[in-house]
């Protein structure tokens, strides 16, 4: 990969790794630093990873840095807080995103990973696979059942409504 | 037979009316009792809107939506919901979901649900710090400018160390030649040592044991005026004090170049009666080019061997190279300037 490729993959994908990782955890600051990182780690490999693979590469490290910060965080606790204090405004919902933000937090950390490199960045089954570390019947897996959790929850709401 | 219609069994009689079993009579005193009592009217609607959804449900009931898909656990209706909004439903599985929505309307507004769970891309969302994550493209090419620099800047210094390593001079000892060029009528010699070795056809013999310089041109234009002049005792000897200043005279590393054709080596010979026998031998300049003049010629092009050299690196390091060689009796300089990077040294 060239010097030319690898800003393009910055131009390209930047924005799309952020705002995936900021969906998923939610802090601002932290998802600039995940991106950081693995635009960092791709730098430090661009004569190994191939023009065509950035993406790919630059989704797997930043999710895996994410899950590696998810599970530090909720080691030590402090993702708990995090998830109680946003939940304490779930009732607070102007337009369908909103609900669909609160939806999100549904999910596992897994299938709201899986889900969003779906819609978000459309990902094949086995691309997300190879992001995720999963298999194919895996990833069917945690998207459907992901669906199930979302479609449950739109429709509670709907009925509170 | 029901009793009298009252607040104490109104929701049997309210239950039966949802129900389509109140008798006309029945009915006739449920409207009067709701006309005494208007605020149990909402009451009997929501008997209504239950018994309705309930018979909805009964009558839509299909055991097909029990099944649960294998792979994932869920009902086969959610199954080939979600697959439909997946895109990943086939044309099988695409009738069996039409065949379960047509028996349980209900499914339609499941799948519109479903249809929302696609998440939205939302463009706002733009990393703040992007301009941070450019790299220059100069970084590596600058780098690979330098090693090629330093490299060829390596190899221009082996190169001159190989130039200035001692010459191995043919004959050992160094000779003399004279430039008689200026006039035909030679009078004076002004003698430079040469380094090249000498070429057939002479023109000064040195006579060792009497220690006189004598000269003959084997240049075919060459008067026999002038050789006469030439080879008289008067006009070439040299006294052994002469000799020994001369010899004396720092060497000239140069080499003398000329374009005089006149100007040949000489060299010594033990022999110098040899000098009668020596013809004229019929030959032309041309013929005695040197491996040093062909090489200056034909592969040097005319340039000096550090230029050419210089030229060959620049072309390789893609840098403006430069090469500047002093040469001086006490020691010779050698600057090598090629991009960011110079060097020199003294000899």
């Amino acid at each position: 990969m060239t010097v030319k490729e690898y800003n393009t993959t910055v131009e390209l994908y930047s924005d799309n790794v952020f705002r995936f990782i900021l969906k998923n955890i939610r802090d601002e600051n932290k998802a600039q630093d995940i991106v950081q990182d693995s635009f960092l780690k791709l730098w430090q490999k661009v004569e190994e990873v191939e023009g065509e693979k950035a993406k790919s590469y630059l989704f797997t490290t930043a999710y895996r840095t994410m899950i590696d910060l998810i599970r530090r965080e909720k080691k030590e606790g402090n993702w708990n807080e995090v998830s109680e204090k946003s939940y304490a405004h779930s009732e607070a919902y102007s337009d369908l995103g909103e609900i669909l933000q609160e939806a999100l937090k549904q999910l596992s950390d897994v299938q709201r990973a899986v889900v969003m490199l779906r819609d978000y960045e459309g990902y094949d089954y086995a691309e997300i696979g190879e992001i995720t570390n999963l298999n194919l019947s895996q990833v069917k897996v945690y998207i459907f059942r992901a669906r199930k959790i979302l479609k449950d929850y739109l429709v509670s709401v709907e009925t509170v409504i | 037979m029901m009793e009298k219609i009252d607040k104490n069994n109104y929701e049997a009689y309210f239950l039966d009316y949802a129900e389509g079993n109140l008798t006309e009579p029945q009915l006739l005193l449920l409207n009067e009792f709701l006309k005494k009592h208007p605020a149990l009217k909402s009451e009997l609607e929501e008997f209504e809107i239950i018994l309705l959804e309930e018979k909805n449900t009964s009558s839509n009931f299909s055991k097909e939506q029990l099944f649960r898909e294998e792979s994932t656990g869920l009902t086969t209706a959610d199954y080939l919901m979600i697959s439909e909004v997946e895109g990943t439903i086939n044309k099988t599985e695409k009738l069996a979901l039409a065949s379960l929505v047509e028996k349980d309307k209900s499914l339609l507004h499941d799948l519109s649900v479903y249809h929302t769970t696609k998440l939205p891309v939302n463009k706002k969302v733009i990393y703040p710090a992007k301009e941070e994550l450019f790299q220059k493209e100069t970084k590596i090419i600058f780098w690979w400018r330098s090693i090629a620099s330093v490299a060829a800047a390596i190899l221009a210094l082996v190169i001159f160390n190989l130039n200035n390593e001692p010459k191995v001079y043919f004959p050992s000892q160094p000779s003399f030649s004279a430039d008689n060029s200026t006039s035909d009528e030679v009078q004076d010699y002004a003698f430079t040592i040469k380094e090249q070795p000498s070429k057939e056809g002479t023109a000064l013999l040195i006579d060792n044991k009497t220690n006189t310089i004598k000269s003959k041109s084997t240049i075919e234009k060459q008067s026999n005026t002038s050789l006469a002049k030439i080879n008289s005792p008067a006009s070439t000897e040299l006294n052994s004090d002469e000799l020994e200043k001369i010899q004396k005279q720092p060497f000239e590393t140069e080499v003398v170049e000329t374009s005089n054709p006149k100007l040949t080596p000489i060299v010594q010979e033990d022999q110098p009666e040899t000098l009668a026998e020596v013809s004229p031998t019929k030959t032309k300049n041309e013929e005695f080019v040197t491996l040093k003049d062909f090489a200056k010629q034909k592969v040097l092009k005319g340039k000096t061997f550090s230029e050419t050299v210089a030229d060959e690196l620049a072309e390789l390091a893609k840098e403006k190279l430069d090469i500047k060689v002093e040469r001086s009796k006490k020691e010779d300089k050698f600057a090598v300037n090629i991009g960011k990077f110079s060097f020199s040294r003294n000899k």
